[in-house]
């Protein structure tokens, strides 16, 4: 059982996929699936304090519960004009 | 009609002579007018919203001119506000325009914004874009807001007391550590959008209010993200009603 993970724009590049898997297992919140990606791709760290955070389309905090089969996204912080 | 139909021939059938008319009586407050304001303000113009404030402190550099599409080399060191007004009067002197080369800031903030029907950001940094936020929260005037860093950018509308606000989206998160780098396209598209969000705001449609549209200019997606306000938002959290939908 796992939970899918989605990147987009510069942290598809930093992660190096747009997709990925993580086992639901020890999987606790939002943040903790951040965790898990930020261990396996250490180029993803510098986004931990900046990231915005989906779960299931919706809009997430990073101690937003996560359950097994849930859609994480992770979009890179975006205040350039 | 106080406007030529056949400047607008080919949005009138979309807009009807009341959509156009309701552009037409409509005061814009545009903050900044680089990268996102170029498109912006060129398509609010050409749209013919008949009032158009904007507000910028910066001077043409050629690092702008990769995507800053109002200005050209022979505007180099000279103030974008004015040079913005020559180029969108060129563009349709109907619209009243009325260049502000000075910083948006807390003391000049109020009177603008409360001058104006809507505000649209057209900015490069997170702190002017909240205090905006505050100011037309506490005026109640609805907000358009757009960014691009790299591949990525958004576009979302505030509506106060109806929808999240930006402080809401925003807030609890660090901005970006790095300098935002930006390819011209991405600029146009992300003004485009708000073009495309003021315009439809001011015919009274709800456009992306209280959604954060977000695009990634790599992958070609645009992906909707939803939320409630949040209650304990020191911005909006009190104000109008249900502030926990």
């Amino acid at each position: 059982m796992s939970i899918k993970v989605l990147f987009f724009a510069s942290m598809a590049d930093a992660a190096g996929t747009r997709e990925m898997s993580v086992e639901a297992a020890g999987i606790t919140d939002v943040i903790s699936v951040f965790d898990r990606c930020a261990g396996e791709h250490p180029a993803l760290e510098s986004y931990r304090s900046s990231v915005l955070l989906a779960l299931n389309a919706e809009f997430a905090q990073p101690s937003s519960p996560v359950r097994d089969g849930d859609e994480v996204a992770f979009f890179p912080p975006v205040s350039g004009g | 009609m106080t406007q030529s139909g056949e400047r607008y021939a080919r949005q009138l059938a979309l807009l009807g002579a009341e959509g156009q008319e309701k552009l037409a009586r409509a005061r814009v407050l545009v903050v900044g007018a680089g990268g996102l304001g170029s498109p912006l303000l060129f398509y609010l113009a050409a749209a013919g919203v008949g009032t158009l404030t904007f507000v910028d402190e910066d001077r043409v550099a050629e690092s702008n001119l990769n995507r800053q599409i109002l200005y050209a080399e022979n505007d180099l060191c000279r103030p974008k506000a004015g040079q913005a007004a020559e180029r969108l009067a060129a563009l349709n002197r109907t619209v009243r325009l009325t260049p502000i080369a000075a910083r948006f800031t807390g003391e000049n903030g109020p009177a603008l914004v409360a001058g104006s029907d809507l505000v649209a950001l057209a900015l490069d940094n997170r702190e002017t874009r909240l205090l905006a936020n505050r100011l037309c929260v506490a005026a109640g005037r609805p907000l358009v807001d757009g960014g691009i860093d790299g591949w990525g950018g958004y576009v979302t509308t505030v509506v106060p007391g109806s929808t999240p606000c930006l402080s809401c989206w925003f807030e609890k998160r660090k901005p970006g550590g790095r300098a935002p780098v930006s390819l011209g396209p991405m600029a146009g598209v992300i003004g485009s959008m708000e073009a495309l969000a003021v315009l439809q705001m001011l015919l009274g449609r709800p456009g992306p209010a209280g959604r954060l549209m977000l695009f990634d200019g790599s992958a070609w997606t645009l992906s909707p993200l939803v939320a409630g306000r949040r209650p304990d938002c020191p911005t909006c959290g009190n104000r109008g009603e249900a502030a926990s939908s």
